[in-house]
């Protein structure tokens, strides 16, 4: 890592052989030069991550990106293909979880691209205040999602209610019974789905107690049906991880009983408490 | 990048995650492409730059993007394949 080359602390000129524009990943606070030598590589036929002084300990993580590829009509052929999509945000993923094992960052959103590094220093150096001040807020803590959907089925206790109909209606005539069954197994999907959003509603009151900060983003659905119950993103300090992962366990439990499937990712760098536009 | 990388990673049943490190992870190994995607597109600091803006509206191109990942999302299976 002393190894590394500690190259690009200065906006390098653009050569007419290679035309490129700035590519753009994070924003990191870091008191010295971040060192990039065991960063990943970056967007495919970017250049390596380079840093760029703002000023004030802030550093702009860049690279250089060229433009036949990441120009207004390479840019414009990579939005419409998933896979070249997919391929930059994996990149550039990977990227900002290197420098935010190392240091606070603020993600930047995908393809952020300026035409020089002149100019994407000129954009951020104006909001230096406003910049240092989101770091504060989500340094030393990582983003944890938590998302909660239906589980198949329902979870026990619609199969346990299942079952009692079913007992409960085995002496009833063939159609009365038909109907019967039908009649509960509405009332059950209606209880589940009222239940299922009052687990997820205390499961985020749950969890947003052991974090420095929560969001809920609104509920997808798909085909008319839910698809998430609950698509979360909790703040949570460094210190705390271990804590808030047993109470993520903890809850998964419980919400299996009321036929909630529960899911967390992460630790991710900040993205969902750092959203909005410097 | 193979189509079959796109599907929403079902829920890991305990006993996978029992054996998971405490030690924290980077964010890849727990989190689908999907999951991955969805925080690097519509997440983040929009530092407004002069070539995405060159695109004309970059919330459209958000939103185009966004409509092609649900669409990935229905196609794939749910279920995991070898």
């Amino acid at each position: 890592m002393t190894r590394a080359r500690q190259t690009g602390s200065r906006p390098r000129r653009r050569t007419a052989s290679r035309p490129s524009a700035t590519y753009v990943y994070c924003v990191v606070r870091n008191a010295r030069t971040p060192v990039l030598g065991k960063a990943p590589a970056g967007l495919p036929g970017a250049g390596r991550p380079r840093p760029l002084p703002i000023g004030q300990g802030l550093w702009l993580i860049v690279a250089d990106a060229p433009l036949p590829q990441y120009g207004e009509a390479g840019l414009a052929r990579v939005v419409r293909d998933l896979d070249a999509v997919s391929r930059c945000a994996v990149a550039h993923s990977a990227v900002v979880a290197h420098c935010a094992r190392r240091a606070p960052v603020l993600p930047l959103r995908l393809l952020t691209l300026f035409s020089s590094d002149e100019r994407a220093l000129a954009r951020v150096r104006g909001r230096r205040g406003a910049i240092a001040r989101r770091l504060d807020r989500v340094a030393h803590r990582a983003e944890w999602g938590v998302q909660a959907r239906l589980a198949a089925g329902g979870g026990p206790s619609a199969r346990r209610a299942r079952a009692v109909a079913r007992r409960e209606t085995a002496r009833l005539g063939p159609g009365t019974r038909f109907l019967e069954l039908r009649r509960r197994q509405r009332e059950t999907t209606r209880d589940l789905a009222s239940g299922a959003k009052a687990a997820a509603a205390s499961l985020y009151r749950a969890l947003a107690g052991h974090a420095d900060a929560a969001r809920q983003r609104p509920p997808v659905s798909m085909d008319g049906r839910p698809a998430l119950i609950l698509d979360a993103a909790f703040l949570v300090s460094v210190a705390r991880a271990t804590q808030f992962r047993q109470a993520v366990r903890a809850q998964t439990e419980r919400a299996a009983d009321r036929g909630l499937q529960i899911r967390l990712t992460g630790p991710w760098p900040p993205y969902s408490f750092v959203a909005g536009r410097l | 990048m193979a189509a079959l990388q796109l599907r929403r990673r079902t829920a890991l049943s305990p006993r996978r995650r029992a054996r998971r490190p405490r030690s924290p992870q980077p964010p890849d190994q727990d989190a689908s492409l999907l999951d991955i995607i969805d925080h690097v597109l519509t997440k983040g600091v929009v530092v407004s730059g002069d070539v995405v803006l060159a695109l004309a509206d970059v919330d459209l191109v958000y939103l185009r993007l966004s409509a092609l990942l649900c669409a990935a999302d229905r196609l794939t299976p749910r279920k995991r394949r070898t």
